[in-house]
């Protein structure tokens, strides 16, 4: 075997007792990080074994397994570098905020019954993101969050959309139930009948080729998010996403990133998705109108007509609501209307943190210039 | 979520994935050579690794032919109907192979290119991917 193999097997062999060495460190520094630990543990002993495997395989020098031992060590390569990048390197930085972070994660995720997360590493140091799965693991999920995370109510229910991930990622069903309510729906759309000639319904049906394609995997996991977070926090969240849209200004209609749907399209997914009840409340007709007010001023074009038709948006929303209470029957949904201005006004300790921010949101609205004050007081609640 | 959420649940997949495919042909040819006593493997393990094999192909054929199955082989699948052979040569090669591991003797080592060549797909596009995640 050339002597490239085995030099870069030396050096795999350092990164794993270094990386030894840091698992052993992090458990005497981190108690309370057992759980995650273990798992660390167990994925490092399995590819120790896989490490002495490529050894043994090098030891042969047989030509024939060439191509094997360097398949071997690439899978050595591609595990180390997320466990060093995310999980050594969060441990390491994960100080008192992010531990306060994590239990107030930790009670969501046990509310919400998200039962197969057993811990959580929070790090503080960027926009939202959660890494929901670690080598086919999902009990140990890295959350990461701007170091202003709790700070604000508006800030919050963007958790719930990024515990999303985690159901999404968990479950193929998810994906393939919404994968096809978009097939299905473009399908129909094709076969429309209408006065049109031969070339018009081939540019036609090219149209509605390109706007099924953008329903890719990312959209569907983020819209569904969107959809997971207004099951599990209501009006909240409704409004926390039309803060998102109006905040930064970005035209409603429009790609703000390959990764998410426009703006316009999460908005009124996330709307259509609270119940009736929660839709007609005052509270949340004020948040309508408030997206209304913002993308009276923006026209969509007809790509955005043919991608995010109200149609399809409102399906998306009915069987995402259908299917979490049918596959995670114990997931609770939020069906509360917003509170009433007395009770959002004399929130106190031991609140539930969905009704908090539902608490937020009603001051928001209704009484708009308490709303610095209440916050003040009412994010020491966030437990 | 960004990206970073995405791609890290998608490389993940396609890691666990790539790295079971790999560890079972590494298994299954080491039988093929003589060598899998040298290496530790018993006749069981090397078993569990046939039905690894087979079962991925089997998958792979049903998705090529017809389109059914989950998004892990989608990008196989692209990359195969973009190549130079035609899709009957791959359904054949796939279905000889199916038989094969099927069986209880060792898989012929004429047979072992042509599951390196899937696996190198999926090696590719991985590694691809990985770069665009954790580029220096």
């Amino acid at each position: 075997m050339p002597y490239y193999r085995i030099a870069k097997t030396a050096e795999l062999d350092l990164l794993f007792n270094w990386l030894e060495e840091q698992l052993r460190q992090l458990r005497a520094a981190n108690p309370e990080h057992a759980v995650l630990l273990n798992y660390l543990d167990q994925e490092y002993k399995r590819a120790d074994i896989k490490l002495t495997l490529l050894e043994t395989l090098l030891a042969l020098n047989d030509p024939n397994f060439e191509k094997r031992a360097d398949k071997l060590s690439h899978d050595l390569s591609r595990y180390i570098i997320p466990t060093a990048n995310h999980y050594v390197a969060g441990l390491q930085c994960q100080g008192p905020r992010g531990r306060q972070v994590r239990k107030v994660l930790l009670h969501l995720c046990q509310r919400l019954r998200l039962d197969w997360i057993e811990d959580i590493l929070t790090c503080l140091h960027r926009d939202m993101a959660v890494l929901a799965e670690y080598r086919g693991l999902f009990a140990i999920p890295v959350f990461f969050g701007p170091p202003y995370l709790l700070e604000t109510i508006l800030e919050v229910p963007g958790i719930y959309h990024e515990f999303g991930h985690s159901v999404f990622a968990r479950d193929e069903v998810f994906r393939q139930h919404l994968s096809t309510i978009v097939k299905t729906h473009f399908a129909q759309l094709k076969q429309q009948h209408a006065p049109i000639s031969p070339d018009q319904k081939a540019l036609r049906d090219k149209e509605i080729d390109g706007a099924a394609a953008s329903w890719g995997a990312l959209w569907l996991a983020e819209i569904f998010c969107d959809l997971f977070a207004s099951y599990v926090c209501g009006p909240a969240y409704l409004a926390s996403i039309v803060d998102l849209g109006r905040a930064r200004g970005f035209p409603p209609y429009t790609l703000a990133s390959n990764s998410h749907p426009p703006n316009g399209a999460r908005v009124m997914t996330s709307y259509f998705a609270l119940s009736d009840q929660q839709r007609q409340h005052p509270t949340v007709q004020k948040m309508y109108a408030a997206w209304q007010n913002f993308t009276s001023t923006f026209t969509p074009g007809q790509d955005y007509r043919i991608r995010c038709s109200e149609e399809l948006l409102k399906s998306l929303a009915l069987e995402v609501n259908a299917l979490i209470a049918q596959l995670l029957p114990n997931v609770p949904r939020y069906t509360k209307t917003p509170t009433d201005l007395v009770a959002a006004r004399h929130v106190q300790a031991g609140i539930p943190l969905e009704d908090l921010i539902n608490a937020g949101v009603s001051i928001l609205f209704e009484a708009p210039d308490e709303f610095a004050n209440w916050q003040q007081s009412a994010r020491l609640l966030i437990a | 979520m960004s990206l970073l959420g995405f791609m890290s649940v998608k490389l993940d997949k396609q890691q666990i994935l790539l790295e079971r495919l790999n560890e079972a042909l590494l298994m299954v040819q080491s039988e093929s050579l003589g060598r899998a006593a040298d290496l530790g493997f018993n006749a069981e393990q090397i078993r569990a690794a046939k039905e690894t094999l087979r079962d991925f192909i089997s998958r792979l054929r049903e998705k090529l032919d017809k389109d059914k199955g989950g998004e892990e082989l989608s990008v196989v699948v692209t990359r195969i109907l973009e190549g130079q052979f035609e899709l009957n040569e791959w359904l054949e090669e796939l279905a000889k192979l199916e038989t094969q591991l099927a069986q209880p003797a060792p898989l012929p080592t004429a047979s072992i290119p042509t599951l390196e060549a899937v696996l190198a797909i999926l090696d590719e596009e991985l590694t691809a991917a990985f770069n665009q995640l954790y580029s220096h």
